[in-house]
């Protein structure tokens, strides 16, 4: 078990440091003359130059990439240029943003596309599979600025239902921050439904067809018993790994959800940064969406490895 | 031979009795015609003629059935013309990954070792960033063109597609008629290409109708955010990003024709991808 954590936990620190490495060439060496990028070609070179020795883009790559590596390690991101704040605040501002969207979308796609999955694995090849298994799929595929246009045209435009935007007024309670992110979280929801949902219905049909669940409805055993003890258990083990990699595809799409509802979180934050050359915020903000990736991909193996026995005690 | 032909053969009768693949591939179809011929069947100028300014932003009606838009451009025309630059940057940039992906699987499979590990490692580095952000950050840094988008999406599926054809081949290199062609000295890209890509190339072909689903959608979601567009070329995501700001004084039609555009082709071109995946694997 230990031999496994530690070279689990080996492989991420690689995996970080390479990270950290592509970031550094896409927001350091990839823009070139960054002072340039940022004034734009009708500067005069001595802005330029300026610039580049108070952002210190004018030393050498490998003295630039190990500074801003301790830097982050130590927990400084630097500073951004078009917000002019530090990057750990705006970042650290809009995480705390984009967590409660996120928070909301997987308090409910989690239950719903696990009982999505089960259901239709149980009834496999029905038309109700049907549905589930299409439905779902063009749930996920679809982007979500794609969905949440339609959300905001029927509920916000049409019914008048629900606010169009996710920014609630400044101070509002809870139930108003709630209502303002519903229209947010679904586009987010369904494209999780979809994938979670069909990694379950997979898990659930492999363990439906397995040896020890014959044993077990042989044994004389209440299919409603089997299914609990035999069948979930060994079929909702993957599906944990399935829901922590979903993180990442969850960060992309906060990106457009984020930008289509005006909201205040890490991927309009990102946007912005993309849209202004603001490339020390593009790099920490980057840096800390790939490190939130490893690590929960990280903690999903653990729970996975720790949750099957054949790991555990392996 | 015999044993692989009706092996073909019985994939083929797999994929045409399989509903997916036709309600798919009849989807992707209507809007490969649309993108080839979309210069033919609009009823309108795409672009716009000057009189337009005239009829802007027109309700839905029987002159222009999908509405006008804020410039008086006819909705219908720009959603069927606007079929062409996502179809044909998301194929470029597909069939790039597709071919360095195939090429680099090939080789790491077939030789292994350290080459092997690093790509697995860079790639986990790769799938860390959620492709839209790459995309962004990859555009800021380069500047924004048609040909950054197809060559920064192609670059990312690289890897993805090498590891899925890494691993076709490594199943592949233990069997009989490849280690016959070593033994006849073949020169070994002789044997990658000509022996066992043939036969690993059902995995490309799944990986490619995949991978064309993340490319519209990557391709979509990035002219959304306004990344990479010529703002002069009909295309789905811009005409969405110019016109949503307008939905607050109830003008739907500019933003929900095309995000039914969209949602069409990418459920088409999975549906595809899945037939295909259920036929090869």
């Amino acid at each position: 078990m230990s031999r496994f954590v530690l070279r689990r936990i080996g492989l991420a620190l690689i995996t970080l440091v390479l990270l950290s490495i592509l970031v550094f060439i896409g927001t350091q060496l990839l823009p070139g003359d960054v002072g340039r990028r940022i004034l734009g070609p009708f500067a005069t070179q001595e802005a330029v130059d300026a610039l580049n020795a108070r952002l210190g883009t004018d030393r050498p790559v490998h003295i630039q990439y190990w500074d801003w590596i301790i830097s982050a390690i130590t927990g400084d991101l630097g500073f951004s240029i078009s917000f002019s704040r530090p990057v750990n605040e705006l970042l650290g501002r809009a995480l705390g943003n984009s967590l409660k969207l996120a928070a909301l979308a997987f308090v409910v796609v989690v239950p719903l596309s696990l009982l999505g999955g089960i259901f239709a694995a149980l009834r496999r090849g029905t038309a109700v599979d049907r549905v589930i298994t299409v439905g779902g799929l063009s749930a996920t595929v679809i982007p979500e600025f794609v969905s949440g246009i339609v959300l905001i045209i029927v509920f916000a435009v049409f019914l008048r239902w629900l606010p169009g935007t996710a920014a609630a007024p400044q101070g509002a309670g809870f139930l108003t921050q709630l209502r303002h992110l519903i229209l947010p979280a679904i586009p987010l929801v369904l494209v999780l439904f979809g994938y979670i949902a069909r990694i379950t219905r997979a898990g659930v049909i492999e363990a439906l067809d397995a040896d020890y669940t014959r044993t077990a409805i042989l044994k004389g055993l209440p299919r409603s018993t089997v299914i609990r003890r035999d069948v979930l258990r060994n079929a909702l083990l993957p599906t944990i790994a399935v829901v922590a990699s979903q993180i990442g595809y969850l960060i992309g799409g906060l990106v457009v959800v984020e930008v289509l509802f005006n909201y205040q979180g890490i991927g309009k934050l990102l946007f912005d940064a993309a849209n202004n050359a603001d490339f020390p915020l593009l790099a920490g903000g980057v840096l800390v969406v790939g490190a939130a990736f490893q690590v929960s991909m990280l903690l999903a193996d653990l729970a996975y490895s720790w949750l099957n026995p054949r790991i555990r005690l392996g | 031979m015999t044993v692989t032909a009706s092996l073909r053969s019985n994939r083929w009768r797999v994929i045409r009795r399989s509903a997916t693949f036709w309600v798919g591939g009849f989807i992707v179809l209507m809007w490969v015609v649309f993108a080839v011929f979309g210069d033919f069947v609009t009823p309108y100028d795409p672009q716009g003629t000057p009189q337009d300014l005239l009829t802007r932003l027109q309700p839905p009606s029987a002159e222009h059935w999908f509405g006008t838009d804020s410039l008086g451009r006819d909705v219908l025309s720009r959603v069927l013309a606007g079929a062409r630059r996502v179809l044909t940057v998301s194929l470029s940039a597909t069939l790039l990954g597709t071919i360095a992906g195939t090429t680099l699987g090939l080789v790491i499979g077939y030789f292994g070792g350290i080459v092997d590990d690093i790509i697995s490692r860079v790639l986990d580095a790769f799938l860390s960033i959620p492709l839209v952000i790459t995309g962004m950050l990859a555009l800021a840094a380069l500047g924004a063109n048609e040909l950054g988008v197809i060559i920064v999406i192609g670059l990312v599926f690289t890897p993805i597609i090498a590891k899925t054809v890494r691993a076709a081949v490594l199943g592949e290199r233990q069997l009989d008629y490849v280690t016959a062609a070593q033994l006849r000295k073949e020169n070994p890209f002789y044997v990658l290409f000509v022996e066992i890509l043939p036969n690993v190339f059902g995995v490309v072909i799944v990986e490619f109708t995949v991978r064309l689903g993340y490319a519209i959608f990557t391709v979509l979601a990035l002219s959304f955010l306004g990344f990479g567009i010529e703002p002069s070329i009909p295309d789905w995501g811009l005409m969405i990003n110019q016109h949503r700001g307008q939905l607050t004084g109830n003008i739907w039609w500019p933003v929900l024709f095309p995000s039914l555009a969209i949602a069409s082709l990418v459920v088409g071109v999975n549906l595809l991808a899945d037939a295909m995946s259920q036929a090869f694997e």
